[in-house]
């Protein structure tokens, strides 16, 4: 256990250190502000208030959940995987003495903490100007809600996340990988457009599932039914990543 | 060892997989409550427009601001489709305890109407005997053309608010359905839209003499949408309430809840009897429908119509000719005539593309309706009003040059 909580801290760290992180949070930073500014127009110039102080950090979630959040968890992905197969940085982190499971498991751990941590600033970020421009509507409720909204959207994220892990092990080519996760983001949200009816079957359509957390009466079967979608895509492609992984000469 | 591993990597795999498209199939042929709510609603609109003898049902609305009633009104309609008679009770009520009701009765043979603030009923007997159809049809919207599209537009538009609807299945075979949005669970975009054309459309408007919705100026959202419905065993809709809570402040800055309200209701299916009331001893005043168009247009048409043609010029109207409309033929169908014009001889430069054309009205098809063909084989159409002693007429297309009158009314040539 020690020698993964190690692997886990390390990639967290160089993660960290590619200042992608911090690439991530001043452009959701800009994009809240952006956002904020168009309600503020909106609601003073046509005398609404259309966004209420929590409805805010929702509508920055439905938004950054489908862009922003997918883009930099793959460029985060291909950088814990692909990069270092091309720098062959992979050998050193191998010399360590961790099986190949600890350090994959360790790989993906620290991708679903950089999603999390994500999350958390851009929550925290756009409750900040939801309380600043319409402190007038803020409840406990509200704010619940909110964290829910927030952290339930992590697992839709990182099974997509390892639809990624799985293009970077077969792929040596970041860029090759990045591209392909772009056709796919981008072929999923088409297909699901043109066939709502079968958008169950595309993990993208899930990114937005914390709507169905954000109702008053919750539909158990339903929520089931998505989260066991999801953990099945996230098994498939967990191990047959994993599968890959093990099998790669370094 | 490595065979060990390799089938737990391929058993997990196939877990994985076993469980993704056994969900995700299940998912996409789950209908959630809103479907089963969508297809309630249609099944209940075809049911009506066709399946069944008689129903009454019970419409009302209310509107009403911070729990005070500005307005409701409330409509009970019975209906007996096989024999042809409705009859409705409207009545509306007012925030200053006005109250007002308004009577209705329908059969093949006539109609009765009757207002309560006066004493009079109005009996209006149709001269021919209408058919069973026309008295009780309502018509299916779900088999209009433009239905499946707009569901779709309705859908997409809905998105996830569909998962607010909860739909709960008794054991007797009825369900109720129920969903309430409060505010920071409607998208943003919706309510934007929505709160903006309430303002723009129903704030500040009049609903009575002195009843008026108040006008809001700002800060105006969604604050609650919220329903109930209820199947009953033969799995139409048989209650329906709905409600939708708009706040928002007026110019004064005092805030204001609107509340508007609706209620369904459909029973007595199949046993709804509709009696025509008895009007002896009322005050009647009664008035025969003629339902032929022919009885108004009558052989008193025949002949020669008239309209000057005049001109503004130089500040005086100037006569510069005539237009004619001669009627030459009407029979059980058609109406047959002319149209003409005439120009005086110092103004021929006006009676350049002077029409001269021959038409036919078919009355069966729609009675205002005229089509002809000009010498040079263009066709023309337009519209022709049988008024009582002149015609109007309306040529589709007719421009005219900006000096001259327009004028459309027709009088006769009397033969003297």
């Amino acid at each position: 256990m020690g020698t993964f909580k190690a692997a886990v801290i390390n990639e967290i760290i160089k993660i960290y250190k590619k200042k992608k992180v911090i690439v991530a949070v001043i452009i959701s930073l800009f994009a809240i502000v952006m956002g904020q500014l168009m309600v503020t127009v909106v609601n003073t110039g046509f005398g609404l208030r259309a966004v209420s102080g929590t409805q805010f950090p929702i509508l920055v979630l439905s938004l950054f959940s489908r862009t922003i959040l997918p883009f930099f968890t793959t460029l985060v992905v291909i950088d814990v995987f692909s990069g270092e197969f091309s720098h062959n940085t992979m050998k050193i982190t191998m010399t360590r003495p961790i099986t190949r499971i600890k350090l994959f498991t360790a790989k993906v751990s620290a991708v679903a903490f950089f999603v999390l941590v994500n999350l958390i600033i851009v929550m925290l970020l756009s409750m900040l100007a939801g309380i600043l421009f319409n402190s007038d509507s803020i409840t406990e409720m509200g704010v619940f809600r909110v964290l829910l909204a927030y952290i339930v959207t992590l697992i839709p994220v990182v099974a997509f996340a390892l639809i990624i892990v799985f293009l970077a092990n077969i792929f040596k080519s970041g860029t090759t990988v990045f591209f392909i996760s772009v056709i796919i983001f981008i072929a999923f949200n088409a297909i699901t457009i043109a066939f709502p009816r079968y958008s169950s079957l595309f993990i993208t359509s899930m990114f937005d599932w914390h709507s169905l957390w954000n109702v008053n009466t919750f539909q158990i079967s339903k929520i089931l039914r998505e989260f066991f979608i999801i953990l099945g895509c996230a098994i498939m492609f967990y191990t047959a990543g994993y599968y890959l992984f093990d099998k790669r000469d370094l | 060892m490595k065979t060990k591993k390799r089938l737990t990597i391929l058993l997990s795999f196939c877990l994985g997989a076993a469980l993704f498209m056994s969900t995700a199939f299940a998912d996409v042929f789950s209908k959630e409550g809103y479907d089963q709510f969508k297809d309630a609603i249609k099944y209940t609109c075809e049911k009506l427009s066709g399946d069944y003898d008689s129903y009454t049902s019970e419409v009302a609305l209310s509107i009403k601001d911070n729990d005070t009633l500005i307005m409701s009104n409330a409509v009970i309609a019975k209906v007996d489709m096989v024999n042809g008679k409705r009859e409705n009770i409207s009545t509306d009520e007012y925030g200053n305890g006005k109250k007002e009701s308004y009577y209705y009765y329908e059969d093949t043979k006539c109609s009765i109407r009757k207002d309560s603030d006066k004493d009079t009923y109005y009996l209006y007997e149709y001269e021919n005997e209408r058919d069973v159809k026309d008295i009780s049809d309502f018509n299916n919207p779900f088999e209009e053309e433009e239905a499946e599209d707009i569901e779709k537009i309705f859908d997409a538009l809905i998105g996830n608010l569909k998962h607010h609807v909860i739909v709960k299945e008794n054991n007797d075979g009825t369900k109720e359905f129920s969903g309430t949005i409060s505010d920071a669970q409607i998208p943003a975009l919706i309510n934007a839209v929505t709160s903006f054309f309430f303002k723009q459309a129903v704030s500040g408007s009049n609903l009575g003499d002195d009843e008026f919705i108040p006008n809001l100026k700002d800060d105006v959202f969604i604050n609650t949408v919220s329903g109930n419905a209820g199947v009953n065993n033969d799995g139409i809709i048989d209650n329906l309430f709905a409600s939708f809570v708009l706040s928002g402040k007026d110019e004064n800055g005092v805030e204001h809840k609107l509340t508007f309200e609706a209620v369904m209701k459909i029973y007595s299916i199949n046993s709804t009897f509709v009696t025509k009331p008895d009007l002896t001893g009322k005050e009647v005043e009664k008035d025969v429908v003629k339902s032929d168009p022919d009885a108004y247009i009558s052989g008193k048409y025949l002949g020669k119509w008239k309209s000057d043609i005049v001109i503004e010029k130089h500040d005086s109207f100037i006569k510069i000719g005539e237009k004619f409309v001669e009627i030459t033929a009407i029979d059980d169908r058609y109406v047959y005539g002319k149209y003409y014009e005439v120009y005086k001889e110092e103004y021929a430069e006006y009676a350049e593309g002077k029409r001269d054309f021959e038409f036919k009205l078919d009355t069966e098809e729609d009675w205002t309706r005229f089509e002809g063909v000009d010498a040079s084989g263009n066709p023309i159409d337009g519209f022709i009003w049988f008024e009582r002693g002149y015609i109007n007429m309306y040529i589709n297309g007719d421009i005219r040059s900006e000096e001259e009158v327009y004028n459309n009314q027709f009088n006769k040539v009397f033969e003297e």
